[in-house]
């Protein structure tokens, strides 16, 4: 019961920050945080050994931010395309990852077939007491990040909605475009790194990509968009949880193929839609 | 030292090594064409997209001999390729997204297959030893044959790469002087395609699915940095690919992971180049102040 609440809890909190991500066309920067995530946790652990301290979480999430600023930099310093540069620092950051996790973590509960796939039964088993209830650790620091995301969407909607349809209204109305990115950055980094460890690097993307992707088929207004992700998310993250448990299949890996398949599903049915209707509009 | 000595007299440290060197070396060239078209990430799309077509391979057929497994990971990357190009719409607008869903989508089907695979009795008897390498590459484990093997795929690729050397540079730099003489780009586009899926479904084997994109990407990407020729960036591109491949089976002998080693060096070199390449931005724009 729990672990669906985390799974529900982590894929919430990704999808938020994933609509903006994919409004601006950066949700192959999401597959980028998602790997370089990894090495923030690895780094983070030497600082401080436990994977449900806050002070890793925040370094961990301060590491993505900065490979968001490394990509930007070589992206507009060095002008490399931004494909090629995204290309270039997570595989350098994901390496570093994984040779450290191996050469120096190897004992930690932290195992690489982890860091793809995620271990919910785990994040189930660690738990803290509030209240004289006995909740999930990660359930609770999943429901702290998703509070953070709400608020800074909800703060900031005016601001994230002008600058992901139209930048340069945003820059000439006078506030900090680039400050804002850092913000939706350190959005989608603290979600990314809290929610790693349980559902894995895989189902990150496939949460902060694709409910916002199948909104944006249907919908064009914002608020609209996020109420039909979260929606989206529910029902397909139900579906591929409840089915993965029967069968005894990889729950994260089966989530995220179930929301693909639905995505392909939709964008087919639209496009069918449209064609059509261009056609209906020949024949008149 | 004397230990490195006695490490260059070893067969054994020879023959993977060996095969990386020259999986990188086409994977550089190759690579070179989809960089400078400003695909690059397409290829790490298709890495982590012909993961289940590895398992499904296995699943089907029962074998884990390399060519079966490999023409799995081929066909699930044209599948992956063309319905990126689908999903991204008319004029590419959603190629982004359309990349990520693709990725995270295959790539949960290819982690669900396995988890079907460990636990199923039917897959039991069968040795599947190795299926995990495909994640993150390990070719100092991999079978003698299948380094054989996947040199031999390397080194067909690169001789199509020469043998249509020209028609490909044509196609990178001026599509419309190309199509004007008369053949098609979508040829070239089309034979680049095959390369790229054959070089990366060996490729799995050595630095795995994850990291499969950065042998492609980055030697282009680190080559531009110190030329404006075609031909002299694929020359560096190579070198610096091949240099990486074996300062990366070198420190797999310290026990890092070698293909994780691989891209490393890769990467650092490239990093390298980005700040102190003869013709990198950053470089002049350095020069330009100091005059």
């Amino acid at each position: 019961m729990f672990a669906f609440l985390i799974l529900l809890f982590s894929a919430f909190a990704l999808c938020l920050p994933g609509l903006f991500l994919v409004l601006r066309k950066m949700a192959m920067l999401g597959d980028a945080l998602s790997h370089t995530v990894l090495l923030g946790i690895v780094l983070g652990y030497f600082i401080s050994p436990s994977l449900n301290s806050p002070i890793l979480i925040l370094a961990a999430s301060l590491f993505s931010v900065f490979t968001v600023v490394f990509i930007e930099f070589l992206n507009q310093r060095a002008g490399i395309a931004s494909d090629a540069s995204i290309g270039i620092v997570f595989p350098f950051f994901f390496s570093l990852g994984v040779i450290l996790l191996s050469r120096y973590l190897r004992n930690v509960h932290l195992d690489l077939d982890c860091v793809i796939m995620g271990d919910l039964t785990f994040a189930d088993l660690v738990r803290t007491n509030i209240l004289g209830f006995s909740v999930p650790s990660s359930l609770l620091s999943l429901a702290i990040v998703l509070l953070i995301n709400v608020v800074f969407i909800t703060l900031f909607f005016k601001e994230l909605k002008i600058s992901a349809f139209d930048p340069q209204a945003a820059n000439l109305a006078g506030f900090h475009n680039q400050l804002l990115n850092l913000g939706l950055s350190l959005m989608v980094a603290i979600s990314s790194v809290v929610s790693f460890e349980i559902v894995g690097a895989i189902l990150v993307i496939a949460f902060l990509v694709i409910p916002a992707s199948f909104a944006l088929l249907f919908t064009h207004s914002l608020r609209q968009a996020i109420a039909l992700s979260l929606i989206f998310t529910f029902v397909t993250g139900g579906i591929g949880y409840a089915l993965a448990w029967n069968l005894n299949l990889n729950p994260a890996g089966f989530t995220a193929s179930i929301m693909g398949l639905c995505y392909v599903f939709a964008f087919v049915y639209k496009d069918y839609q449209t064609s059509r209707r261009s056609q209906i509009r020949q024949l008149n | 030292m004397s230990e490195l000595i006695r490490l260059l007299g070893d067969l054994n440290f020879w023959i993977p090594a060996l095969s990386a060197m020259i999986l990188a070396l086409a994977a550089a060239l190759v690579g070179s064409v989809s960089v400078l078209r400003g695909q690059s990430l397409i290829s790490d799309a298709i890495g982590h997209a012909s993961l289940p077509g590895v398992m499904l391979a296995f699943m089907l057929f029962l074998t884990r001999e390399t060519w079966v497994l490999m023409l799995g990971a081929m066909v699930f990357g044209y599948i992956a390729y063309q319905l990126i190009e689908y999903l991204a719409g008319p004029k590419k607008a959603n190629l982004d997204r359309a990349q990520a869903i693709v990725l995270s989508s295959f790539f949960g089907l290819g982690i669900t297959l396995k988890s079907i695979i460990q636990s199923f009795p039917r897959y039991q008897s069968v040795p599947k030893g190795g299926l995990e390498t495909y994640f993150f590459g390990q070719a100092a484990l991999a079978a003698k044959k299948d380094l054989y093997f996947t040199a031999l795929i390397a080194a067909i690729t690169l001789c199509f790469f020469f043998i249509f050397y020209k028609e490909i540079k044509m196609t990178v730099f001026d599509r419309n002087y190309a199509t004007v003489t008369g053949f098609k780009p979508e040829l070239v586009n089309h034979l680049t395609l095959i390369l790229i899926l054959a070089l990366i479904a060996i490729g799995l084997r050595v630095v795995g699915a994850i990291l499969i994109a950065s042998l492609l990407i980055a030697p282009t990407v680190a080559a531009m940095q110190w030329t404006n020729s075609y031909k002299t960036l694929l020359f560096i591109a190579g070198t610096i690919a091949v240099f990486s491949a074996l300062a990366g089976n070198l420190l797999g002998r310290l026990y890092w992971p070698n293909g994780a080693a691989i891209v490393f060096v890769l990467s650092l070199l490239t990093i390298f180049s980005l700040f102190f390449g003869r013709q990198s931005l950053l470089f002049k724009k350095r020069q330009s102040r100091r005059s």
